[in-house]
């Protein structure tokens, strides 16, 4: 369970950056662009951050 | 819950509530800046060219307003030379035609060609009254491979001859339109082909 969450983390933080930097945007949805890249770039390292600290608290339990 | 994964969840949603204020609320304007650049309206070199026998002094512009689409082309030292609509083009009217030049977002799904025959040219035929292609062709300016259309139009019961070159670069196409009444429109041809083959991109 804990790949399949962190590798559907790196999968949404990978589509970010691929829309953020290589992905040819059309002029007129540049700002949509910049959102939805930004948007998911966050929630995936948040939640590899979520991930990697929620692993470290069961551990310790 | 672990402290820290409360921190983290609460500073995503501030993350992504700035976000939203960046991307469509107040603070979008800031991002959203007219990205013309001064520069670009400033002639940086005067040198005479042949046209129709003669020499004409032509002004050097270099256009620096749109990142990995920097350009230089030649307009006559006479022409009135103003910022288009949009960054990266110039805007000339006179009275016996418009000129402009513009950069053009082509998507990646298509080429240059397919664009122009299947949205460009269409969207003419819609846009001007009485449209009547005269010339479509495959030619190279700088070693870019470029398409030219020359079509007339009716403007205030006036026929205009305009000529349309299209020219491929690494992210936008440059859109150079010059027109004119048809029947000056011979005399004008050398310049506005002196104009074109001046197009040249920066970055390639």
């Amino acid at each position: 369970m804990k790949q399949i969450f962190f590798f559907i983390s790196f999968a949404v933080l990978g589509l970010g950056l691929y829309l953020k930097f290589f992905y040819d945007v059309p002029d007129a949805q540049e700002t949509i662009n910049f959102f939805v890249s930004w948007f998911l770039i966050i929630v995936g390292i948040s939640s590899m951050l979520i991930n990697l600290f929620w692993d470290k608290d069961q551990g310790r339990k | 819950m672990n402290k820290k994964i409360i921190f983290i969840f609460v500073l995503t949603i501030i993350a992504l509530v700035v976000l939203y204020l960046y991307s469509f609320g107040p603070l979008a304007g800031k991002r959203i800046a007219n990205k013309s650049n001064p520069e670009s309206l400033r002639p940086t070199l005067t040198e005479k060219v042949l046209v129709n026998n003669a020499t004409q002094p032509f002004n050097d512009y270099h256009n620096k307003d749109l990142k990995e689409n920097y350009y230089t082309i030649k307009f006559p030292q006479d022409w009135q030379i103003q910022a288009g609509k949009s960054p990266g083009s110039y805007f000339s009217s006179l009275p016996n035609g418009d000129r402009t030049v513009e950069l053009m977002d082509v998507p990646d799904n298509t080429t240059l060609e397919l664009y122009v025959l299947s949205q460009d040219e269409p969207n003419l035929k819609n846009s001007l009254k009485g449209y009547q292609r005269i010339d479509y062709q495959n030619i190279s300016v700088n070693n870019n491979d470029a398409y030219q259309l020359i079509y007339t139009s009716e403007i205030n019961g006036e026929t205009f001859q305009t000529v349309r070159a299209y020219i491929s670069g690494q992210d936008h196409a440059a859109v150079i339109t010059f027109s004119s009444k048809q029947q000056n429109y011979k005399d004008m041809q050398s310049l506005f082909s002196s104009i074109i083959n001046s197009f040249k991109w920066e970055n390639t």
